[in-house]
Order: structure tokens, then sequence, then C-alpha cells
């Protein structure tokens, strides 16, 4: 099986530089420790066995763009994608070091990371207004999903027409509500899971072969 | 052989890091180096670990704070605009020549209001 998926892959490469056609990217935006870096390791982990970012509980652990090519996912039902995901700095319209300074940074570190933070959001928006063809939009499923910067970041990427997958994420944890984050974008279709366990992982990936096409 | 601070005589282990910002007792900054056999000079011949230090003319060490680092020139700032307190700005000329982006700084570094829509914007 795994070989005829590799060869199916090798295939498609093929026939992607030879026909110049664009691989689909695919960005995982949210706002910051929504689990972004963690889902991007695990479908990486999942498909390739390799890895993209570190993780962490203090926000804004990614600060730069990255990018992993050439991911091929394939459902239950056979049909498969392949695409490059792409794990972006979470966006939020406030960085404050002092956030940072709670979790034990000292003063100048929390300043830097302040400010890459900001660079970071402005690189993530660079990436979806240039190069994303569809978003997974994550959620902390304990959070309130009704915050103004997620309304504005689903409204952005449904202006630009582009597909929306919203995860709610941390169902491993007690309070998680994935009805409340249903409830409050029920115009797309939405996962639930927990990207730190692994749970419920197969369902996102039969809904990404089955949406991002 | 220990460190001795010269402004009140408190004694630090030979290699010991504390010293590097300062006595922790009094906030001196400069320390001697005394020979163990003149460990307790200063108590025996009721004098000062400053006066030691003259009389033996030996080296005084003295830590010096970071020197601050210097503020990020206004053209490298990443923010456009720079609320420095309520009603005083800088602005960001350069930044806001080049880009749509707004970027709020608020206060000194390392607090920003980020403006995604103006981020969102397709560039003419």
């Amino acid at each position: 099986m795994n070989l005829l998926v590799r060869t199916k892959q090798k295939i498609s490469q093929f026939f992607n530089v030879f026909f110049g056609k664009r691989v689909c990217r695919i960005g995982i935006y949210g706002p910051p420790n929504a689990g972004k870096t963690t889902l991007a390791n695990r479908i990486v982990r999942d498909w390739t066995g390799d890895a993209v970012g570190p993780v962490s509980e203090v926000p804004h652990e990614t600060r730069r763009v990255r990018r992993k090519q050439d991911i091929t996912i394939t459902g239950k039902n056979g049909s498969s994608i392949t695409f490059d995901i792409v794990d972006t700095p979470g966006v939020t319209t406030k960085i404050d070091y002092k956030e940072f300074i709670e979790y034990g940074l000292e003063k100048e570190e929390a300043v830097k990371r302040a400010r890459e933070a900001t660079e970071g959001v402005a690189e993530a928006m660079h990436w979806l207004r240039e190069d994303i063809d569809g978003v997974i939009y994550m959620l902390d499923a304990t959070q309130d999903p009704f915050q103004q910067v997620n309304i504005m970041m689903v409204g952005i990427i449904e202006s630009r027409k582009l597909p929306i997958l919203i995860v709610a994420n941390k169902n491993d944890l007690p309070d998680a509500s994935p009805a409340r984050i249903k409830s409050a974008f029920p115009q797309h279709p939405m996962v639930a899971i927990s990207s730190l366990e692994g749970t419920n992982v197969d369902e996102l990936y039969e809904k990404m072969t089955a949406y991002f096409r | 052989m220990p460190h001795k601070c010269t402004q009140c005589g408190r004694e630090f282990k030979d290699g010991s890091t504390k010293i590097l910002k300062g006595c922790p007792s009094c906030g001196g900054k400069k320390f001697l180096y005394v020979r163990e056999a003149g460990r307790h000079d200063d108590v025996l011949e009721e004098k000062s670990i400053e006066e030691i230090a003259r009389d033996t003319g030996e080296d005084v060490l003295e830590v010096r704070e970071d020197r601050k680092r210097e503020e990020i020139e206004v053209f490298e700032r990443i923010e456009s605009i720079r609320i420095l307190a309520p009603g005083s700005y800088e602005l960001n000329i350069e930044k806001l020549a080049r880009s749509d982006e707004v970027v709020v700084g608020l206060e000194k570094e390392g607090r920003y209001m980020v403006d995604i829509l103006s981020m969102a914007r397709k560039r003419k």
C-alpha cells in the first residue's frame, strides 16, 4: 500500500513538473496557542515521517511561516490530494511582551519575542494574500470563538473565496466545547480533534481529501 | 581564595558569579581578590578592603552593568506609528510610504497593535 502511494506521489510530482501545475497550498491559520504547529507536525509526521517546528505553551512560539512541500494524504475511499502545508504564526491584534514575562521570559527576550511575533503576523497575512489556496482555521475549543480577530480572519478568507475547514482543537481538555465553535461558524465544515493526542485526525484527513481539491 | 567587596567587606567564594551583578548586600561594584594568607587582614588590621587594596596596590575588579541596548532607530522599527503617550506620536514615514500595513507600537518597545485588515488588502 505504502509503495503504491509513493509511486502515485512520484507520478503526480512528475506531472506537476511537466505541466507546470502548482501544488495546492493549505495554510493553517488561527490565533496564537491554538495548536497549529502541533497539528502541522502531526500531519507531516503521519504522512512523511518528518516534523515542521517546535511547540511550546508560551504563545507565539512560531514566529516565521514554515512550509512542508508535497504531502500526499489518502482518504479511506482511496481519493488522495497532494499539497504543501503552511504553518503560520498565530494571528492576533495585540501583542504585549508582558504576557511572555508571565511565562518566565526575561524582559529583553520577551521584547524580542513580541517584535518577532508582530513580524510573524505580517508574514502570515502576506502568505494569505499571495500564496494560499485553502485554509485550515484552527481554534482552541476551550476558548470563546466569538473574538473579533476570528470573525475578521474568517471574513477575510471568505472574501478571498478560499475554502475554509474549521478545526476545533484541544478536545482532550474537559472544558472543550466544539459545539460552540460550530455555532460560531455554521457556514463552514468543522472537525473536532485533539492534535496533541491524535484524536479524530482521521476524520480531518477525510474532510481534507474531500474538501480541498 | 575569595573576592571581597570593597564597600562592605562581604566575602564571595572563588568563582562566584554573584558578584557579576554587583554585591547583593550593598550594591558595590568593586571587589578585591584576596589571597588565602591575607584573607582576614581586613579584620585583624582593622582596615577596610579599600584601604588594603590601596596599600597592597592590588588591582580591584570592577563589574560594570551591561550597557543598555540602544534604542532601535525609527527606520528599523516594525511599527508604522508609535504612541508614546496619549496625544504623543512618532510616525515611521519610511514604513508608511512603503506599505499600507499598519502596526501601532504602544509606549516603549514590545507592545504592538496589529491592523489585520490593512494586511489583508491586495497591493494596488
